[in-house]
């Protein structure tokens, strides 16, 4: 089932093939339908397009990003990455961070509705919005990094930790790459519901608008309170830029196994 | 434990070693199981060899009887002074490998495991203990012992924050394996006669098929318990001192 017509989207007000974003009762739907929606500059570069109208609509109280099919995202594209260069896949890690510290910080709240499979890069992208809601009976979120080589940036285990919190969800999520149902990852706190896929949608939208009340919030007090409470990250992040981690995490993306 | 292990692979003083598949499993047999120079000699060969089998998986420890392990041997210490400072930068080390071995580790909690024994349990990856026998308990605060820094940062990641964390570690709460789950201090808590069976089964539910890679698993041990690793390394043998004035 269509993840569009579960909400009668009809025309996008922007669509870039692999990327569309509608307006749905003053909340911004962005769908992503292209396969497994991996990571590659081309999909950053339209992301922050279809970002920069979501801003400029000032009567926009919310953002869900979402995508059609069997895959909400499942991480970097790898094929790219091994068939370039160190440097041009250290880019494309410095701008997948600043997509995702820009949807972190972003001065609205955010919900990424999980239609289907959440791995490695693409768990981390839904993780860093404010709510999650997962399908109830298909798709895993998974941080899978640890059983493909994979690679974490150092500011992204103070975000996991803040978003996830200690313990054992925390342990189990990023030590040993569990993998996430609906209801387990309902259980174990990583999303707010986990409601049948024709629901999805219209779940998301409920949940979202039970935060943001009847005026949402104000948007600069909302970018500063994520900061605050994002601090520790944010700074890791400007270390992280300023130093090789980036560079690092390219080599060893470029040496990784392929699940 | 009625666990069905035949023979032993190999067998150092209180210590057993068995590989069933491709698990192994080390069994204490040797009463409250205390933590001295010995043990944890005889703990770390049988460590190495885990670590040459190539093809394991996953390891699991327990104990035999009444005891998972009842903490450091105060008796020995009591004997030994001159030894305490060497003892426990040797036990810390202990616990630090554990903290990073490189396959997945669970600690299987048949009976009591109190201070020394519950931070040795938490140093696994997983958890089980038995529904109806024995406490986890950090009872460190009831007998005048202090946690050192790194040992305050590995607890909080590992048990949690909020009263689940400050029950634990201040007011020194004593858990039984319902309450251990509920809390999310332990995975499961079976009947005695299940436990080994659960734990192979929980083990193999996070490794799959092919397990996992082992460089790639000791790297992300290392990078999420960065914080509690650089404390242990800082402020190593603080608790010397607090072990000094019990003798």
């Amino acid at each position: 089932m269509s993840i569009r017509s579960s909400l009668h989207l009809h025309k996008p007000v922007k669509d870039l093939k692999a990327l569309a974003l509608y307006f749905v009762d003053k909340i911004a739907v962005i769908v992503m339908d292209n396969g497994e929606n991996r990571i590659n500059f081309e999909l950053i570069v339209k992301f922050h397009k279809l970002l920069d109208i979501v801003e400029r609509n000032s009567s926009c109280k919310g953002l869900i990003t979402t995508a059609d099919g069997k895959f909400y995202c499942n991480g970097l594209d790898l094929d790219w990455a091994l068939q370039h260069s160190t440097e041009q896949v250290e880019e494309l890690l410095v701008q997948l961070n600043e997509l995702q510290m820009r949807l972190l910080l972003f001065p609205m709240p955010t919900l990424a509705a999980l239609n289907g499979h959440a791995f490695a890069g693409g768990a981390l992208f839904a993780i860093a919005h404010d709510l999650r809601v997962l399908r109830q009976d298909k798709g895993w979120l998974c941080f899978n990094e640890v059983k493909i080589n994979g690679v974490f940036v150092k500011c992204h285990f103070p975000l996991m930790r803040t978003k996830i919190g200690f313990g054992h969800n925390y342990t189990d999520a990023i030590v040993l790459g569990k993998r996430y149902t609906g209801p387990e990852a309902l259980s174990s706190g990583l999303v707010h519901a986990a409601p049948p896929i024709s629901l999805l949608l219209i779940e998301s939208i409920h949940l979202l608008k039970s935060f943001s009340g009847k005026s949402g919030y104000p948007r600069e007090s909302l970018q500063l309170m994520k900061s605050d409470v994002y601090r520790d990250v944010i700074t890791q992040y400007q270390v992280d830029l300023d130093s090789n981690s980036m560079k690092k995490a390219a080599e060893k993306t470029k040496s990784m196994s392929k699940l | 434990m009625n666990d069905h292990l035949h023979q032993p692979f190999k067998v150092k003083d209180g210590l057993e070693l068995h590989f069933v598949n491709d698990i192994a499993i080390i069994v204490m047999n040797n009463g409250e199981n205390r933590m001295n120079p010995a043990f944890v000699d005889d703990f770390n060969v049988l460590l190495d060899e885990v670590e040459r089998n190539s093809s394991c998986k996953g390891l699991i420890t327990t104990g035999r009887g009444k005891f998972y392990c009842n903490g450091i041997d105060l008796d020995w210490m009591k004997q030994n002074p001159q030894k305490l400072a060497e003892f426990l930068s040797q036990t810390n080390k202990f616990i630090i490998r554990l903290l990073l071995f490189p396959v997945p580790t669970l600690a299987a909690i048949n009976g009591h495991a109190f201070a020394g024994g519950a931070v040795m349990a938490i140093a696994h990856d997983l958890r089980v203990q038995s529904q109806n026998q024995g406490w986890l308990c950090l009872n460190e605060v009831f007998i005048n012992l202090r946690f050192e820094r790194g040992l305050v940062s590995l607890m909080r990641t590992k048990v949690g924050g909020g009263h689940l964390f400050t029950d634990a570690a201040v007011l020194g709460k004593r858990y039984t394996g319902p309450e251990a789950l509920k809390s999310g201090l332990v995975h499961a808590a079976p009947p005695m006669s299940l436990m080994l069976a659960e734990s192979i089964q929980l083990l193999k539910s996070f490794y799959g098929k092919s397990g996992y890679p082992r460089k790639s698993l000791q790297l992300m041990k290392s990078d999420v318990f960065r914080d509690a690793l650089d404390l242990f390394k800082t402020f190593s043998n603080e608790m010397a001192n607090s072990f000094t004035a019990k003798l």
